[in-house]
Formats: structure tokens, sequence, C-alpha cells
């Protein structure tokens, strides 16, 4: 997608003090999204994913640290816009929604009472109107009886309808910018393909633009427009998603889609690949390759930051090994590495 | 793969299944509100299920779906309300602590499963201790023995599990699973709680173990991918009730239950551009205090007709397996 990025992202950093240091948890990292577009950020618990969406959102606790060289929002730079500044577009014209839809949603009002704040506080509404829309909501994300709902408060509800609840709340204003921070982590496989494909739908709809925090491969296979795969605290490869899935090229991506088993592809009953070692501490910072430690093609110079390599213009990955040999990026030799790994285990 | 399938069948045939459960339900009484009358609960409906010595048998289903209580049964901790659960074609009643010998849980969170004050190496000689088997020298053979089989080092034995990773405390829950020699393993998802690189080191462990140690699991998992990967059979389990039950690959391939059907379109595989199924499911699992009339499944079911809301389907059991639907029981 050629458009105009909504969000442009530079040089994101986020530091957290610690007993013992400075936790860096993200280290300068660059991404955007444009309108209608879905950007999934993929990676392990610590990577980094989670904090960067609320740096995004102005919703770091307020002892880390956040740096950017660029953090601009349809041309607002939002590194410039104090709480005041921040809170006119939260719920506005960005949205956020958050895993857990029990402790995101508060137990003493009504479903009602807070889908119609955002619209109450951000349009100036009236009760009327607001109550309207919020029904209006309700209904897209199909939640049937909504009028009756209004009623309700959070603990009356299903998991999944509290879920739908909390996408209704973020769409209530028909935001240009969503975050969804593993929005379905907590439901059923049935209940995650109905919101997801509920997002996906109203994402048409609004032409929002979305970014997905996800470490379900899964769900960044079906949904994403745009992939970045991150790694303690940095992007360490980044593309369109049938790029990433049909050529990965960082070792660690290529080992994250061993680990999973593919139906048709992995035999039933087959060895799954997996990572030795564990995600290296970011207190005080990382030199050279932070994966290098858990890498199977670790060697002298990774102790070196590793340079950006491009796979195709808007494929590129982090590390010191060359790309796959030149010409076809998405065909013929990004098969192999894929499953040379697979097959050897076996 | 194959020729391991057909030996636990075979096996199947010829010996009593290991673990057995005959027309089992659980009720539970509750109450809706504080002056609400009790009303009864059927979390497990009349299920009989086997389990073949050698076999990984796969469970799957939603939340609400009654599989919890099935493994609580399974281990002993819950008698069920009617029928009996057998143990090498011997009823159990009541004899938890000898059951808990033979049968032992993998829980889902590694992180609440292991009682922090206690170290490592106590919590996986617990099982010893309670059943008063050996001496404590012996204790710390076997110990030292069984974290080997895990893949834990030796020098995490006086640490406690605050100092472990997510991973490393799932290897100490299955050390302390496996220390007595169980014959079944009730993993009770075991993964879904780990990192993607974690999860795969463990399920692998797991398969380790089953061909070493010669075990025999339940595998309880809502990732049907992992489910598909490590199951010999599959059930799947709907309101109380085995709606399906058949072999791994016959199960994906060609599923008969509308709801197998429905599951199976909804996991989401890492495949770009096939986008997200429209299950046509709707959001509405049905409350089970109050559950629907005839086939349970019938007012989500594409399929459904008048019928369906009349009577049960009966159990129909063929080469296939086991299924529970009109579509294939022929009309009421």
């Amino acid at each position: 997608m050629s458009a105009e990025p909504i969000l442009r992202v530079e040089g994101l950093e986020v530091a957290i003090p610690v007993a013992g240091g400075r936790l860096e948890a993200v280290r300068g990292i660059d991404f955007s999204v444009a309108r209608g577009e879905t950007l999934c950020l993929v990676g392990e618990s610590g990577c980094g994913k989670s904090l960067t969406s609320l740096a995004v959102m102005g919703l770091l606790p307020s002892r880390a640290e956040r740096k950017a060289r660029a953090l601009s929002f349809d041309g607002v730079d939002l590194t410039g816009l104090n709480e005041r500044g921040m809170s006119a577009l939260r719920g506005d014209r960005m949205a956020m929604i958050f895993q857990e839809p029990m402790t995101s949603l508060n137990p003493a009002y009504t479903i009602g009472d807070q889908l119609m704040e955002v619209h109450i506080r951000h349009r100036r509404a009236g009760t009327v109107a607001a109550r309207a829309r919020a029904i209006e909501l309700l209904e897209a994300v199909g939640i049937t009886a909504a009028a009756s709902r209004l009623s309700q408060y959070p603990h009356q509800l299903s998991g999944g309808l509290r879920q739908r609840v909390m996408i209704a709340m973020a769409l209530m204003c028909e935001p240009d910018l969503v975050i969804a921070d593993e929005p379905t982590t907590a439901l059923d496989v049935t209940i995650q393909a109905q919101i997801l494909y509920l997002l996906r739908k109203l994402q048409r709809e609004f032409g929002m633009a979305m970014i997905l925090v996800t470490h379900d491969l899964g769900v960044v296979g079906r949904v994403a427009d745009k992939v970045a795969v991150m790694y303690a605290g940095e992007v360490v490869e980044s593309g369109p998603a049938a790029a990433i899935f049909a050529a990965p090229s960082h070792p660690y991506t290529q080992g994250l889609l061993n680990c999973i088993p593919t139906p048709g592809k992995t035999p039933p009953g087959a060895r799954l690949g997996s990572i030795p070692g564990i995600v290296p501490s970011l207190v005080g910072g990382v030199e050279g390759c932070a994966f290098r430690d858990r890498c199977p093609e670790a060697h002298g110079a990774c102790t070196a930051a590793a340079p950006i390599r491009a796979v195709s213009p808007d494929h590129s990955y982090r590390c010191w090994r060359e790309a796959a040999p030149a010409g076809s990026p998405a065909a013929g030799p990004a098969e192999s590495p894929a499953a040379s790994p697979a097959s050897a285990a076996r | 793969m194959n020729a391991l399938t057909e030996t636990a069948t075979a096996r199947a045939s010829a010996e009593p299944p290991v673990l057995e459960l005959e027309n089992v339900s659980k009720t539970y009484q509750v109450r809706q509100g504080i002056f609400a009358p009790r009303k009864p609960l059927r979390a497990v409906n009349d299920v009989s299920l086997s389990l073949a010595r050698g076999e990984v048998l796969g469970l799957v289903g939603e939340s609400g779906c009654g599989k919890s209580t099935l493994t609580r049964l399974l281990l002993g901790l819950e008698a069920p309300s009617a029928g009996r659960v057998l143990l090498d074609g011997e009823p159990i009643a009541g004899e938890a602590r000898a059951m808990s010998r033979r049968v032992q849980p993998i829980f889902q969170d590694p992180y609440s499963s292991l009682n922090p004050r206690k170290t490592i190496g106590s919590i996986v000689s617990l099982p010893l201790r309670v059943h008063e088997v050996g001496s404590p020298e012996e204790w710390e053979t076997r110990v030292a023995e069984m974290m080997d089989y895990v893949g834990l080092p030796k020098r995490v034995i006086g640490n406690y599990p605050s100092q472990l990773s997510g991973g490393q405390r799932q290897r100490v829950a299955i050390a302390r699973a496996l220390i007595m020699r169980p014959e079944v393993v009730i993993c009770d998802e075991p993964t879904s709680a780990l990192d993607v690189s974690v999860q795969s080191q463990i399920l692998n462990l797991l398969m380790d173990l089953r061909d070493e140690l010669k075990l025999t699991y339940l595998f309880v998992s809502h990732d049907l991918a992992v489910v598909e990967h490590i199951a010999t059979r599959v059930a799947v389990m709907y309101l109380g009730r085995i709606v399906e039950l058949s072999e791994t690959a016959r199960l994906f391939a060609e599923p008969r239950h509308p709801y197998t059907d429905a599951l199976l379109k909804s996991v989401l595989t890492p495949e770009p551009g096939l986008g997200v199924p429209d299950t046509h499911l709707g959001a509405t699992f049905p409350n089970p205090i109050d559950p629907p009339s005839g086939c349970a499944f019938h007012p989500r079911c594409a399929s459904a007709t008048p019928d369906c809301a009349a009577k049960r389907p009966p159990r129909l059991a063929d080469s296939a397996g086991e299924v529970e639907c009109w579509l294939h029981t022929g009309r009421a």
C-alpha cells in the first residue's frame, strides 16, 4: 500500500530505570502504518512489543522514558504533545484494545455508561445520541439484544462478549488508528476467529489503520498486511506478510516458524524445531546482536551491532548473514532456509 | 508414526484400556443469585471414554464444555455422580491415593502450580514422600535421575520456582508428575502459558518421555494445530458430551460432526492470503444450566433441522470412530 502512513515511528526507544541500571526495553525501532493497513508486531514475552504500543498511545508508566526521532500521527508530532493533547486524541482518533477485558473495563459502571462516556467526552454528544451510537456499535460487533446489554455490568458478560464490548468501545468515535494488544489470546479458537473476522470487516468498513500485537504466528499469517518481528527490543525483520512467511530471512524468524506445527507440512509426531537458550537481560543494554547466544549461525562478527540488509525494497532484516542468493527474493531460494531445518530435525 | 498409531490401536483391542470412563456423569448444584434456588449443572453428561495404553488422546472443546471436570474425574479428584471410572478394568471407588500413583497431572500454568516457598528438589520429591516410597537417599537419586530426564540442570535443585524461566518451571512440573512412574499423564493445556519457542521444546520433551517411559497421555488443549501434531486419537467435547471421537488424521481430514467442522475452520494457520474464516457459529455458547433441548449444538448448527431440537442423537460407533449427530445416524 503506497498511501501516506497515518502513523510514522522512527528510532523509538523506551527505557525503564530499575535496580541495577536502565532496562532498555525498546531500542530504536522504526515502523509505519497506513489507512486500511494491518501491521502485526510479533515476538515473545519481553521483546518490547506491548511497551511499543503503549509508547505510541502515550500510556507508558510515568517512570519509563520515551525517546524518538519521529513519532507522528497524521502529521501531528506526538512527542511534542502534553497529556492534555494526547488524551484528546486517545479514544477519539487513536484507540486501544487490551488483552484482558475484565481488567480494562470498570466493574462499577455498566457497559452502557462506559461506551457512552467515550462519545459524550470526545464528541460532546447528548445522552440520547451517545446511547444510539452505543447500540449501533454493539450491533456492529455482533452482540444481540444490544439495547438490553447497556444496563449490564462487565461481570455479567462472557469473555467473548466483554472483548466485543472493548472493540465496540474502541470504535465509538471511528478512530483512524486502532492498536490491539493480544486481543484474542485469552479466548477460545472459535471466538478468536470470530473476533478477528469482525476486526477485519470493521477495518474495511471504517478504513482504519490497525496495529495488532501478538505472539501467535497463525493469527499473523491470516490478518497481517505487514509484519515486524521483534526480539529483545529491536525489530529484527520487517516486510510484507507474504514475503516474511515465504522467505523468512532472520535466524530468529526462521526459528519461530519452525517451532509451530503447520498442518500439511509438519509430519505428525515429528520433532518440532526449537530455539535453545533464553532472552538476554536488557538491563544496561546489549552489545552487538542480541540474538547471537541463541543463534545457530553466530560467529565472531556478531558481537558488533548487525547491519540491516534488504531482501527486497520493503523486506529487510538485521543480521550479519548475507541475504539468500540475489535475484528472486520470494520464490526460489526462499523455500530452502525454511524447509531444511525441519527436515534435518526429522 | 503410522506404525505407532497402529500398534496403539492393536494393543487397544488386545488388552483392557488403562483408564476408562463408563457412562460417567458429574452434576454440580449451582446458584445463579443469592436467593435463587440451586439448579443442577451437568458438567459431564453420560460420557464413556477409554484410554488405550500408549496412546495420546487429544481432548478439545471450548471453555465451559466440561474438559476440566472430565480431567478431574480421570485423576480421581472428583467422584462421579453416576457411572464408573475404571483403572485397568477395575473400578476405583474413593481410592484417590492409590490412583495418584498411577495417574498424574501436568497443569497449564507453571507459575501457579508450583509452591513458591519450596525448593525444586523438594517439589519434585514430594510425591515420593507423600506415598512413602523408598528412603531419603533413594529420593535423592530418583530426583536427580528425573531432572536428567526432563532436561533440568542439577544446579537448580536448591533453587526456588521464581528463579526459573517458564519453560524450566514446566519441566519441574513434568518431573514431579513422572517421579512416581505413573502410567497415565493427564496434560491440561501444558504449553498454552508458554512462549512459542519454549512450547515446542516442551512438546518434544513430552513425546520423548512417552517413548522412553511408555506413557499414556490425555492431552487437553485448545490449540488444534498442536493436538493434530501430538495426538493419535481426538475426542471433541461439547456441553458435557463427547460429540465426536476419531483417529487424528481422519478427524482432521473428514470431520463428521458440524461442531468439529466449525472448530477446525477456526484454526488459524500461518498461511498468508487465506484470511480469517467466517465460522457462522454465533457468539453465544449455551448456558450449561439450561442446555438446549435435543442435540445441544442445534442452536449454533448450520445444518440443524426441527428434529435436532426434539431429540438427542444416539451415539454412532463404527470403523471411523464415534459421532453423535442426526446427520450421520439417520432421522429420529
